[in-house]
């Protein structure tokens, strides 16, 4: 950060080159798997690191307070999203189900999409929490930093978040077994 | 699927599987780039300065430190001193060249006619 801050324009590549795709597949997942707003909202973080990169305190672990900054924006879009909800007063009611159904040859593979369609479906601190678990590999204690939540609060919902999903999915499949009878 | 809760590595498995081929847009990274340029334009340029070093060597701090480094090279050089053969001669009176110190050289003091040779009366 600091040979950023001083005009390196090889340490912007080489952070952009660590952090891209990890950023790009948070916002694609938090923000219902669309590649316009995944790649707008990656730009405008970056863009935010360029301007203002006085932001980051040396002492933070640089990866845990990027992904905090993602989950702001994301919390900020939600809240945007809520807004012109209400404004409108109408949705479409089959919005998900489009979005949700993904058929692939493979039986594996369909399990994999169903489980990413049920993710997005989840709450957005469960789903937030799942990302940075298991994609991202942060531990309880960073999560409970970078979404400023206590870590007992950070592991009782990464239990629901598992369960709720593990529920989804087994669901689904009993809905299907019934269809097939 | 039955009504298990997902393991924590079947997670992980399913996670890095999903993530292929989701990757951003490299037109994301020029603008980025472009965007950066414009903004390093306004860096100021630090030039390469030994105050820093300097600041630090006559700080008190790591006294322990330097301390132990200064009496580390005096000891060294302590031990390496090897004299050369120049330094050995001491300084001394030539003895055999000056056997009377201060003695008066009487032959050119005879003033008021003491050169018996030149005042002869006869």
């Amino acid at each position: 950060m600091t040979a950023l801050i001083n005009g390196d324009r090889l340490a912007f590549s080489e952070l952009y080159e660590r952090y891209n795709r990890r950023l790009f597949y948070f916002f694609y997942r938090m923000l219902g798997s669309d590649d316009d707003v995944a790649n707008d909202f990656l730009q405008d973080l970056f863009l935010k690191i360029i301007q203002k990169p006085e932001l980051y305190k040396p002492g933070h672990k640089f990866s845990g307070w990027i992904f905090s900054v993602a989950h702001n924006m994301c919390k900020n879009e939600y809240r945007r999203r809520e807004v012109r909800k209400h404004v409108q007063s109408e949705e479409n009611p089959d919005q998900y189900a489009q979005a949700t159904y993904y058929e692939t040859a493979d039986e594996k593979e369909n399990l994999i999409a169903e489980v990413f369609n049920e993710l997005e479906l989840l709450d957005e601190s469960q789903r937030s929490i799942l990302i940075l678990k298991y994609k991202e590999n942060f531990s309880l204690k960073e999560i409970a930093e970078i979404l400023d939540l206590p870590v007992g609060t950070i592991k009782s919902r990464l239990h629901y978040a598992r369960l709720e999903l593990s529920k989804r999915i087994a669901n689904k499949e009993s809905l299907k077994q019934d269809s097939y009878e | 699927m039955n009504n298990q809760i997902f393991g924590e590595e079947e997670l992980k498995r399913m996670f890095t599987h999903d993530a292929r081929g989701i990757e951003p847009n490299a037109a994301v990274r020029e603008r980025l780039e472009y965007a950066y340029l414009l903004k390093s334009r306004n860096y100021k340029t630090t030039q390469n300065s030994f105050l820093g070093v300097f600041t630090w060597l006559f700080s008190w701090s790591h006294l322990p430190a330097k301390v132990a480094v200064v009496s580390l090279f005096l000891m060294i050089s302590v031990i390496n001193f090897q004299p050369k053969n120049q330094q050995l001669i001491m300084p001394g009176s030539d003895t055999t060249l000056n056997n009377v110190p201060l003695r008066i050289d009487t032959s050119g003091m005879f003033p008021l006619f003491a050169d018996s040779c030149l005042n002869v009366k006869s």
